[in-house]
C-alpha cells in the first residue's frame, strides 16, 4: 500500500520533554488518529510534520518527498487545521479568503463557495463573531478549496459541542471517499476516533506504544477484570496496565487471545476501549 | 508577497477612523510640523503587528505554502510602502490646504520635515523588528526594553529637534541624504537579521 505520509524514528528534545524515535506511516485513502493524553507528543509530532519545529532527527516524507526539502510543494497539498482559532479575528471569511486564496496554485473558487454554503458560513461574517465549530468548519473550507489531499488537524473536536463534532466527522468520513486523500488527525475524544478512524496511532509520554488498524487495536487489547491474585510474575508481562482497587484489580492486556486463553474461570476479560487503552497504560505497572 | 502586503493593508482598515482622524487633526492644527506623522506611520506600522500577535495568525502563515523568507521581507516592504504613502498623502494634502486657503496654512509641509520622522521609523523598526521576528510581540520583557528605548529615544530627538530649531539651525536639511542612506543600510543589516532569525524559529 501506497503512503501518504511515513515518519521514521522521528526525534524532537525540548527541555524537559522528548519525544522519542517515533515511526508511523499513513496509506492514501485512510484516516489515521493520534491519541494520547495531554504532553503526550501530538502536537509535536503534527508541528514536525508541518516542519513548523525542526526536528533532531529522523525522517518526516510526505506524497513520498522529505517535509524540508520539498516544504513549499508538500505545504501547497497539505491543508492544515490548528487547535486553536488562528484567523484574523477583526477580518471577514471573505476577506480572510482573499489573503489565504492566492498562496494557492489550486485554488478552486467553486468549491469554496460551495463548500460556505454547504457549512452555512455566511462570508460577510467577521471571524470574531464565529463559533469553535463554525470556525472549524471554515478552516475545512480552505483546506477542501485548494484540494489539499493529506488533510491535518490538531485537536479539531476538542470544544466542540457533539452535534457539531458529529457533523464535523461525518464530514470527515466522507472526504475520503475519495480515494487519494487521508487525514490525520490527533484528539483525547477517543470516541470520535472509535467512529471514523481507520488507524489509530498511540502516543504516550513522548513514546510510541502503538500505531495500528482500528481492528487490530480492538482485537488485541482487553481489560482483565478478577482478583488480585492475577497479579502474578508469571502474568506480569501479560498485563500494560494495572489498577488496583480493594476487592481486586483491572488490567490492561496487549495480547486478548493469549489472555483469553490463559485465564478460564474467575475473570471477567472484555474489549478495551481507547479510553481504556489511554487510562491504563498511563498507570503502567505491567511487571508485578 | 502582494497578498502579505494587502493582508497587512486590510488589517490598517479596521482602524481607519482612529488614523485619519488623527491625521487630519495634526494636518489642520500642526501641519508646520514631521513629528505627528512619525506618530501616525508608528501607528500604522505596528497595527498589523499586533493584530499577528493578538490572533496568533504568524502560525497560520508559516503553514501556508509561502517561504519564510517572503513573510519577513513582506514585513519591512510594507514599513517602506507605509512611509511612502504616509509621505505623500501628507505632503498632498498640505499642497491642497496651502492652495485652499494659504492664510490659515502659510506654507506646504517641507519634504525634509517629512522625511526626517519617517527615518526614524525606519530605525525604530529596523530594531524591533528582529526581536518580533525572534519571539513575537508578545515578549513582554523584550517589548519593556523596546518601549524604554523609543520613549528615550523619541524624548531626546524631539529635545533636540526643538533646542536646535530655537537657535535657527535646519538639522534635517543638512544631512539628510546621508541619514536616508545610512537608515537603508540599517534597514538592510536588520532586515539580514530578521531573516536568519525567523529561518530557525519555532512555532
Amino acid at each position: 500500500m501506497e503512503n501518504i505520509l511515513e515518519i521514521k524514528s522521528l526525534r524532537k528534545e525540548y527541555d524537559g520533554f522528548i519525544l522519542k524515535d517515533i515511526s508511523f506511516a499513513l496509506p492514501y485513502g485512510y484516516i489515521m488518529g493520534l491519541i494520547g493524553p495531554n504532553g503526550a507528543g501530538k502536537t509535536t509530532t503534527i508541528k514536525s510534520i508541518m516542519n513548523l519545529l525542526r526536528r533532531n532527527s529522523g525522517e518526516i516524507k510526505i506524497f513520498g518527498k522529505d517535509n524540508r526539502e520539498h516544504e513549499l510543494e508538500i505545504k501547497s497539498r497539505i491543508g492544515f487545521v490548528y487547535d486553536t482559532p488562528t484567523f484574523y479575528e477583526q477580518l471577514s471569511l471573505k476577506q480572510m479568503k482573499t489573503i489565504i486564496a492566492p498562496f494557492y496554485k489550486s485554488w478552486d473558487e467553486g468549491i469554496f463557495q460551495r463548500c460556505m454554503k454547504d457549512f452555512e458560513l455566511p462570508l460577510k461574517a467577521k471571524v470574531r463573531t464565529l463559533s469553535r465549530g463554525m470556525h472549524m468548519k471554515f478552516a475545512l473550507a480552505l483546506a477542501l478549496s485548494h484540494h489539499a489531499e493529506l488533510i491535518i488537524m490538531d485537536e479539531p473536536t476538542s470544544g466542540l459541542d457533539p452535534v457539531f463534532r458529529r457533523e464535523l466527522l461525518d464530514i470527515l468520513s466522507a472526504l475520503i471517499q475519495d480515494e487519494r486523500k487521508s487525514i490525520l488527525f490527533s484528539t483525547h475524544v477517543t470516541s470520535d476516533l472509535e467512529r471514523i478512524a481507520d488507524y489509530i496511532t498511540f502516543i504516550h509520554k513522548g513514546e510510541l506504544i502503538f500505531s495500528l488498524t482500528r481492528d487490530e487495536v480492538f482485537e488485541n487489547y482487553g481489560v482483565v477484570k478478577g482478583g488480585k491474585d492475577l497479579l502474578t510474575e508469571e502474568n506480569g508481562g501479560l498485563f500494560a496496565g494495572v489498577r488496583q482497587h480493594r476487592y481486586g484489580i483491572e488490567a490492561l492486556t496487549s495480547n486478548l487471545p493469549e489472555a483469553r486463553k490463559k485465564f478460564k474461570t474467575g475473570v471477567v476479560i472484555e474489549k478495551a476501549t481507547l479510553e481504556d487503552i489511554m487510562f491504563y497504560t498511563g498507570k503502567g505497572g505491567g511487571n508485578v | 508577497m502582494f497578498s502579505l502586503i494587502l493582508k497587512d493593508f486590510m488589517l490598517l482598515r479596521v482602524r481607519m477612523w482612529f488614523q485619519v482622524g488623527f491625521w487630519v487633526f495634526f494636518m489642520v492644527n500642526v501641519s508646520g510640523s514631521g513629528i505627528p506623522f512619525l506618530i501616525i506611520s508608528l501607528i500604522m506600522v505596528s497595527i498589523p503587528i499586533g493584530a499577528d500577535e493578538k490572533n496568533k495568525t504568524e502560525s497560520l502563515l508559516v503553514s501556508l505554502p509561502v517561504k519564510r523568507s517572503t513573510i519577513v521581507i513582506a514585513r519591512y516592504l510594507y514599513i517602506l510602502v507605509v512611509i511612502a504613502l504616509v509621505m505623500a498623502v501628507t505632503y498632498f494634502s498640505s499642497r491642497v490646504l496651502h492652495i485652499l486657503s494659504p492664510a490659515q496654512f502659510e506654507r506646504v509641509v517641507p519634504f525634509d520635515w517629512l522625511l526626517a520622522p519617517q527615518l526614524f521609523v525606519m530605525f525604530l523598526m529596523s530594531l524591533a523588528l528582529p526581536i518580533i521576528f525572534r519571539y513575537g510581540s508578545h515578549l513582554e520583557a523584550g517589548i519593556r526594553v523596546i518601549a524604554v528605548s523609543i520613549s528615550v529615544i523619541i524624548g531626546a530627538v524631539i529635545l533636540l529637534i526643538v533646542i536646535w530649531d530655537s537657535m535657527g539651525i535646519d538639522i534635517f536639511s543638512i544631512k539628510l541624504v546621508y541619514t536616508s542612506l545610512g537608515m537603508g543600510v540599517v534597514m538592510l543589516i536588520s532586515m539580514g537579521i530578521s531573516l536568519l532569525i525567523y529561518k530557525r524559529r519555532e512555532f
